[in-house]
């Protein structure tokens, strides 16, 4: 256990060098920059005391090694290019919480949509739960997350008014209702789909037959025997899921008017803010190469006969 | 072989939700391609009259905050929906398709390779890759004087964007269809037909086009149908953030876009797109899944 868990973090800082310095190449790649002469109407001493505040003036392989030392050392991801007065610690650690909270909740409505939901999907087969459940899972699969905010909003806020419009005040407060179930929806899509197909498979099994079989009652059969044999793929796509969540949805934010970090992945592309798309980037590898591994370590909890070595 | 098609066309038609689906993708492209004549105003007039006019008798769905009918942007929308949406799936063929076959087909290094880098690009999410690439090939592109470059630059100009944008929609949609087909080549390659038309002393190519490619057409089927949405949707997605076709021209990402600004006022401007985009992108899935289940009975989704 132990020597798998070395490997794996050896691996996950592999992978995080890795994404630091494609981003950092691309980053190099994509024309134009934040401080490029012509843009700004300032005068041309004035920039490039910017362009040496940010370093910008030196090589771009000291350049690469000093950011990376910084951050190795000191964990500092460096100043923001747009937002002056913020370092890219700040925003991320402003920002990421609440995506992380907001995140968390969605992905368990998902689960507790999407599960049952594809389960009795299974149990009955091609009856008319069966026919709903997959139809619900197609409408989640196939309504992007700007349209479905707009579509909650205007329904449950403008026209019933029964829920707020966006907003942010925390866990505890109605603001949270409309964004989680907007981001919930396709994770619980695909956890339906899954979860259904995954049973139907465990369902055909003889240990299935061999339990109802020996009288066992047919809720302990599907909860104890079926269900548990089934959650290995359902919990790939949940994990798959979480990491996206968590690490927030620019549309859903914007839209919702939530403070999280989603925006950042994108605002910070198109005003190429360098750092914090860098700080972005190793902040979502970082999450989906540890939801990965906690993924792995459940497999064993789930399936007694995997272990790691 | 009339018989099987004549079987899955029966299995097909039988499933009334595919059959509806099937009709609706119909309308929809025959609605988009003759909206001229249909839509009642030009898509970029504005009436400064009636700003954020309700939905009424002059303007059945309404205008949008520059006094523009909604009802006529939709419909200079679907062309633009539907343009990149079908024709990113020719460059989802012409790079998958040859890519799938080879690594299917010769296997070893050449299988390696590709694959490797099939999966090193799944591993980026689509939205960013296609945002990257879009600030990417613009900014190489544009102000190129170099004459190919700016024959193109000036080509997708003259487009909308529109080229750039199936293209970029495309390069990613070519990935999950690779990794199916060469799965399924990989086992053809290996069976007796396969065999046969070697030991006839027939080329490589003449296999892979004549005695691969015929049994993996549903396959290929299913993944554009699939590969539609997906290719709709990132439009849209790329047009809500202002990387798709420049104003005035109407995606229904943009109309979204501007829709979802004041939708707490007016919401009418945001519900128009945002039905039609939703209803599009459930009709190809659903046509897709009805496709899949009546070319293969026995697939799970």
């Amino acid at each position: 256990m132990l020597p798998f868990l070395v490997r794996r973090l050896f691996r996950l800082g592999l992978v995080l060098l890795t994404v630091y310095t494609l981003v950092f190449l691309v980053a190099q790649v994509i024309p134009g920059g934040p401080f490029e002469e012509g843009d700004l109407p300032i005068e041309r001493q004035a920039l490039e005391n910017l362009r040496k505040h940010y370093r910008l003036d030196l090589p771009v392989w000291q350049q690469y090694l000093a950011n990376l030392w910084a951050l190795l050392r000191h964990g500092d991801l460096g100043p923001s290019y747009i937002s002056a007065h913020r370092t890219v610690n700040d925003i991320l650690a402003d920002h990421f919480p609440v995506s992380l909270k907001l995140g968390l909740v969605a992905m368990a409505l998902a689960v507790a949509l999407g599960v049952p939901i594809g389960a009795v999907s299974a149990v009955r087969h091609n009856s008319a739960v069966d026919h709903g459940g997959m139809l619900f899972a197609l409408v989640g699969i196939s309504v992007p997350n700007f349209v479905m905010t707009p579509l909650l909003i205007v329904v449950f806020a403008v026209w019933l008014r029964v829920l707020p419009s966006g907003g942010w005040d925390g866990l505890l407060s109605w603001k949270v209702v409309i964004p989680a179930f907007a981001l919930a929806f396709l994770p619980a899509a695909a956890l339906a789909r899954y979860t259904r197909a995954s049973m139907l498979g465990v369902l055909g099994m003889d240990y299935v037959r061999t339990a109802r079989a020996k009288g066992l009652p047919e809720l302990r059969v599907i909860a104890r025997h079926a269900l548990r044999n089934a959650l290995i793929p359902v919990l790939t796509i949940t994990g798959l899921y979480l990491s996206r969540v968590v690490t927030g949805s620019f549309f859903v934010e914007t839209i919702a008017a939530v403070p999280g970090i989603g925006r950042y992945f994108i605002t910070s592309i198109s005003t190429r803010d360098y750092p914090v798309m860098l700080g972005t980037t190793l902040l979502l590898a970082f999450v989906v190469a540890l939801v990965n591994l906690v993924v792995d370590l459940l497999y064993a909890l789930v399936d007694p006969r995997i272990r790691y070595e | 072989m009339s018989g099987i098609r004549g079987a899955r066309l029966r299995r097909l038609f039988r499933n009334r939700a595919a059959v509806a689906a099937l009709g609706l993708v119909s309308v929809l492209i025959l609605l988009a391609a003759v909206a001229p004549p249909l839509a009642p105003y030009p898509f970029a007039k504005q009436h400064a009259e009636s700003i954020n006019t309700p939905p009424g008798e002059r303007f059945s769905l309404g205008t949008d905050q520059l006094g523009r009918d909604i009802l006529s942007r939709l419909f200079y929308g679907a062309r633009i929906s539907l343009v990149v949406g079908i024709l990113s799936q020719v460059v989802v063929l012409a790079v998958g398709v040859p890519v799938a076959l080879a690594a299917g087909y010769f296997r070893g290094r050449v299988d390696g390779v590709l694959m490797q880098m099939v999966d090193v690009m799944l591993a980026i999410p689509d939205l960013l890759f296609v945002i990257v690439s879009t600030l990417l090939v613009r900014g190489l592109v544009e102000g190129s004087r170099w004459g190919v470059l700016k024959w193109l630059g000036e080509l997708n100009q003259a487009s909308g964007n529109v080229l750039l944008l199936l293209v970029v929609v495309g390069l990613t949609g070519w990935l999950p269809m690779a990794r199916l087909l060469r799965g399924q080549i990989l086992s053809l390659a290996q069976q007796e037909f396969v065999q046969a038309a070697h030991s006839l002393g027939l080329g490589h190519a003449r296999i892979m086009t004549h005695h691969l490619l015929p049994n993996v057409l549903d396959t290929i089927i299913v993944s554009v149908t699939l590969g539609i949405p997906r290719a709709i949707f990132l439009e849209a997605a790329l047009s809500f953030l202002g990387l798709g076709v420049p104003p005035p021209l109407p995606s229904w990402g943009t109309m979204i876009a501007e829709g979802v600004q004041a939708m707490r006022f007016t919401p009418h401007v945001v519900l128009g797109p945002s039905i039609v985009l939703a209803v599009t992108m459930l009709a190809f899935n659903f046509l897709g899944d009805g496709l899949r289940d009546a070319f293969d009975p026995q697939a799970q989704p």
